[in-house]
């Protein structure tokens, strides 16, 4: 990435205050980067076998199931790489969640942990998903740090990071595409974030001493029969 | 598949029966289960499974919401050869199970489940029981290393309240005199703050 690139630190980006400042400071991330990561994407040698279409959605969301193989003797040095990285600020920042539209990530192990599957759903596209998904050294290397533990991962790890592209390319390998995906839900992150917001904002109303006075408006009436709830 | 010795892990066995399996993220459980599909039945279960899926009502809140279900993703790899059914949901195992299979029936189950190695033990005419099926499920099922959920403290149940609240917002948003009487009373700030977003 060239130098004048932003930086991005997601957690910092996450204390900037509401989720609609959040979003403001992601889309300007986004848009200042949009021009390099462009160029970074038209310059890579993609293989003629890599799609960037995998997966199938329901709403917004787009599944992600990818099947890898252990290297012999690492399955316990994976195990810890995963949970540093279930638990990393890197991981579980809200403006990681807006801006990669993460909604749920597994892995699994099976077959005497001999192979091990990793999957997720994401709400944008999958070509953003993971550009937004390691922006930076500091996530490639989270990533490298688990890479490293599969067959898969060839040569990457701590000392040779994956960039987005490699990444994209490797995930890609090793995916399947469900045959059958239903989800009660298909909002984004984006709106369910503004979901969690209105309905804080809800209980904030029906808490104040006039809030039956404030919802008899006769135009509140949608809210006022949830507010009997 | 192939059986070590003389045992055979499918076999049902009450005592072998782990109800407590999934790792759970706030409110939301996991469940993988890894099957081997029968030589030759590739083609069948690509279909069985949709045919399974398709089933009236599968696809609506009124049955996720019982069953609390919030996705359920049906995959084949290794060339067809396996089978992995993934579900996350917000009950706990038994009764998720007995009310997916309840509701369905375990002839609807049977669609696919035929199809599999695990269930080489049963047929159409001797199809397994409520117990037997949660056994088998559980055999081949795998506890995740990590699960990590963008919103796990909310049930299907909980999402379907939010859902109400946000549509009866934007009604209210929508209407010149709803924006209006947002903008009359105190009481209301917090909500008016939001529609200015």
């Amino acid at each position: 990435m060239p130098e004048d690139t932003p930086k991005i630190d997601y957690v910092e980006m996450s204390k900037t205050g509401t989720t609609a400042e959040i979003l403001d400071v992601t889309n300007q991330v986004r848009d200042a980067k949009s021009e390099a990561t462009a160029q970074e994407n038209a310059a890579y040698e993609f293989p003629d076998t890599y799609s960037a279409q995998m997966g199938l959605k329901q709403g917004h969301v787009t599944e992600l199931r990818m099947f890898f193989n252990v290297k012999p003797g690492h399955a316990e040095a994976l195990k810890e790489e995963l949970l540093k990285f279930q638990v990393s600020e890197e991981r579980n920042a809200k403006a990681v969640h807006l801006m990669t539209g993460i909604q749920s990530m597994t892995g699994t192990f099976f077959d005497n942990d001999r192979q091990y599957l990793h999957c997720a759903e994401f709400d944008t596209e999958w070509d953003p998903y993971i550009d937004d998904s390691v922006p930076t050294d500091k996530q490639r290397l989270i990533y490298a740090n688990w890479i490293q533990h599969l067959e898969e991962g060839k040569d990457f790890g701590p000392d040779n990071l994956p960039t987005a592209n490699d990444i994209k390319v490797f995930f890609n390998g090793a995916r399947r595409t469900a045959h059958i995906y239903i989800r009660t839900f298909g909002d984004t992150v984006i709106e369910e974030y503004k979901m969690r917001d209105l309905k804080a904002a809800f209980d904030k109303v029906l808490d104040h001493p006039d809030a039956a006075n404030a919802l008899s408006h006769p135009a509140l009436a949608p809210l006022l029969e949830l507010a009997a709830d | 598949m192939t059986t070590e010795a003389t045992e055979n892990p499918c076999a049902y066995d009450p005592e072998k029966y782990v109800p407590n399996m999934g790792l759970r993220d706030g409110r939301v459980n996991e469940i993988r289960s890894f099957f081997h599909v029968k030589p030759g039945h590739e083609k069948a279960i690509r279909e069985q499974v949709v045919e399974f899926s398709n089933m009236p009502g599968r696809r609506t809140l009124r049955v996720n919401q019982k069953v609390g279900a919030h996705t359920q993703v049906l995959t084949l790899f290794d060339n067809d050869t396996r089978f992995l059914f993934g579900v996350d949901f917000d009950t706990d195992w038994d009764p998720y199970i007995e009310d997916s299979v309840g509701l369905a029936g375990i002839e609807r189950y049977w669609l696919w489940w035929q199809h599999l190695e695990e269930f080489g033990a049963y047929s159409l005419d001797n199809m397994p029981s409520m117990e037997e099926a949660k056994f088998l499920m559980n055999v081949s099922r795998a506890t995740a290393i990590v699960h990590v959920n963008a919103f796990p403290h909310l049930t299907v149940a909980d999402k379907a309240k939010q859902d109400e609240l946000w549509n009866a917002f934007q009604k209210v948003v929508n209407d010149p005199e709803g924006a209006k009487a947002l903008q009359e009373n105190p009481a209301l700030a917090p909500l008016l703050d939001l529609a200015a977003d």
